[in-house]
């Protein structure tokens, strides 16, 4: 029979189903792959710019000489010193780096699967890197994320810190986002605050409880997400610890915060007493291990409606 | 729609120039296919895939100035990727296993001109070939075609998975039957 008669449709799965799918290659074995390949490339980039420059420079030795004459003083391009940008507050599992490393400008941080890095960015915030992640310090206020996922959350207003991916740049704008890069699409998940996408010619912004999601080929597709659940497990597990010392409405808030929660008060005189009470203690605890925790110490209760995370003081003795 | 082989020629040229992306699509692109072309000359030897296949990245990444587009950037690596098979065995004063040669046997031609192969033996050689040959098309040729007609997703979730228009995709699965046909006759002639 000739071949070319016998590919209609049905054979073509029959053929294509003895075969079965092809074999998925360990994700760890292409993230080590990955990690050299890249290096290798950036190597051989290095190369052929230094090979340009001496090209360069002998083709233009006699304009320099004569630059160099008329000119008395030049000024030669001063290398950027690496500058320390976060340190390494937590990993778990296979990383790049270790806790307490100073991470400068220029450096690259990676994670295996089932892996995550928390990392303090100066003032800025916590940066949280997800399993399968590789990211860039370009500056001091600039990452790139080649691919996977970070979460960030600033800690102070007026420093906002940019997001470069393949497919845009995402600034945030005071606030806790997600930002999620594959092969084929850019995802912004922000659970707090405003953050700006810029892609190509045009900026979208999306606010707490939306999502911003970019493919390849074509626009922005703007939904609503939930701030707590499944989707933001690992931005909790990742969390740095919380400590109960200081003011109880200042911890209790950054507990909501981590949990994707709104913090409000059953009444004012429970705010008020919230307030009032200072907690102190020196156990790093998991958010929600310091919510049971503070609000036992400071002889309060709690409960969760929806996204709200309800303080009262009626506490069962 | 650009020709593949015009296509790798550009992304080269894009990482040449320090393209972040461009390395991304080159390597995800290429490392899986590379990957198990490698196993199946290694014997399936996990290790040896893994090294061979770093040097090859490494090897080709210096070169990839001299890559003229005359065959598609997979073709080329796999040529990288044989010599430092080679290169491989040959340190370690072994001899490589015969992979490509078993692909050869009269059986396994004769499978080939029939789709219902019931020896197990010859049926696994038979997947192997066919899983070579999807790894050996051009850029998410192979991709389509297993998503289509093994995992039996329709033409709209392809698209919408490459994100491309739903006749983009059902053009590319054209192309991508069409390309099949071709390496599947070539071998099996």
């Amino acid at each position: 029979m000739d071949i070319n008669d016998r590919y209609d449709d049905e054979q073509l799965a029959a053929l294509l189903k003895v075969a079965g799918p092809r074999p998925a290659v360990d994700a760890e074995v292409v993230r080590r792959v990955r990690v050299v390949a890249h290096d290798a490339w950036h190597a051989e980039l290095r190369q052929r710019a230094r090979r340009r420059t001496i090209g360069w420079l002998s083709a233009a030795a006699a304009a320099v000489i004569i630059v160099i004459l008329t000119i008395p003083r030049s000024q030669s391009p001063t290398p950027v010193p690496a500058v320390r940008v976060a340190t390494v507050e937590r990993i778990e599992g296979r990383t790049s780096v270790r806790v307490g490393d100073a991470i400068k400008t220029g450096a690259v941080v990676s994670t295996a699967p089932e892996s995550f890095a928390t990392l303090q960015w100066g003032d800025r915030g916590s940066l949280r890197i997800a399993a399968g992640s590789r990211i860039r310090f370009d500056a001091t206020d600039s990452i790139r994320l080649e691919h996977g996922a970070i979460y960030f959350a600033s800690s102070t207003p007026g420093k906002p810190i940019r997001v470069q991916t393949r497919f845009g740049t995402v600034r945030d704008i005071g606030t806790a986002f997600e930002v999620r890069v594959d092969r084929k699409a850019l995802q912004v998940r922000v659970r707090e605050g405003l953050v700006e996408l810029q892609h190509e010619h045009s900026i979208e912004r999306a606010g707490a409880g939306f999502q911003l999601l970019l493919q390849e080929g074509s626009g922005v597709t703007r939904s609503a997400i939930s701030t707590r659940g499944a989707d933001w497990h690992w931005v909790l597990l990742a969390a740095p610890p919380i400590v109960l010392d200081g003011n109880a409405h200042g911890v209790l808030a950054a507990i909501a915060r981590e949990e994707g929660l709104t913090l409000v008060f059953a009444d004012q005189t429970i705010a008020a007493r919230v307030n009032r009470t200072s907690l102190h203690d020196h156990v790093p605890l998991a958010p929600d291990e310091a919510l049971d925790a503070a609000t036992l110490a400071a002889d309060l209760s709690y409960r969760i409606n929806g996204s709200t995370l309800i303080i009262d003081g009626n506490r069962k003795r | 729609m650009t020709e593949p082989i015009h296509a790798d020629r550009f992304l080269v040229q894009r990482m040449l120039r320090g393209d972040e992306a461009a390395f991304a699509e080159f390597f995800d692109g290429n490392f899986a296919p590379l990957y198990r072309f490698a196993l199946r000359r290694t014997n399936g030897d996990a290790d040896a895939a893994e090294e061979v296949v770093q040097t090859t990245l490494c090897a080709a990444i210096r070169k990839l100035a001299t890559f003229r587009g005359e065959a598609s950037l997979l073709a080329w690596l796999m040529t990288f990727c044989r010599h430092e098979i080679s290169a491989y065995y040959r340190s370690r004063q072994r001899v490589p296993p015969l992979v490509e040669l078993k692909e050869d046997l009269p059986e396994i031609q004769a499978a080939m001109a029939s789709i219902s192969a019931d020896d197990p033996l010859v049926r696994k050689e038979l997947a192997s070939r066919i899983q070579s040959i999807l790894d050996s098309l051009p850029s998410h040729y192979g991709d389509v075609l297993e998503w289509k007609y093994i995992d039996g997703i329709s033409v709209l979730a392809i698209a919408e998975r490459l994100g491309i228009s739903a006749k983009a995709a059902e053009s590319m699965l054209t192309r991508a039957r069409v390309a099949f046909r071709d390496a599947f006759a070539a071998v099996g002639a």
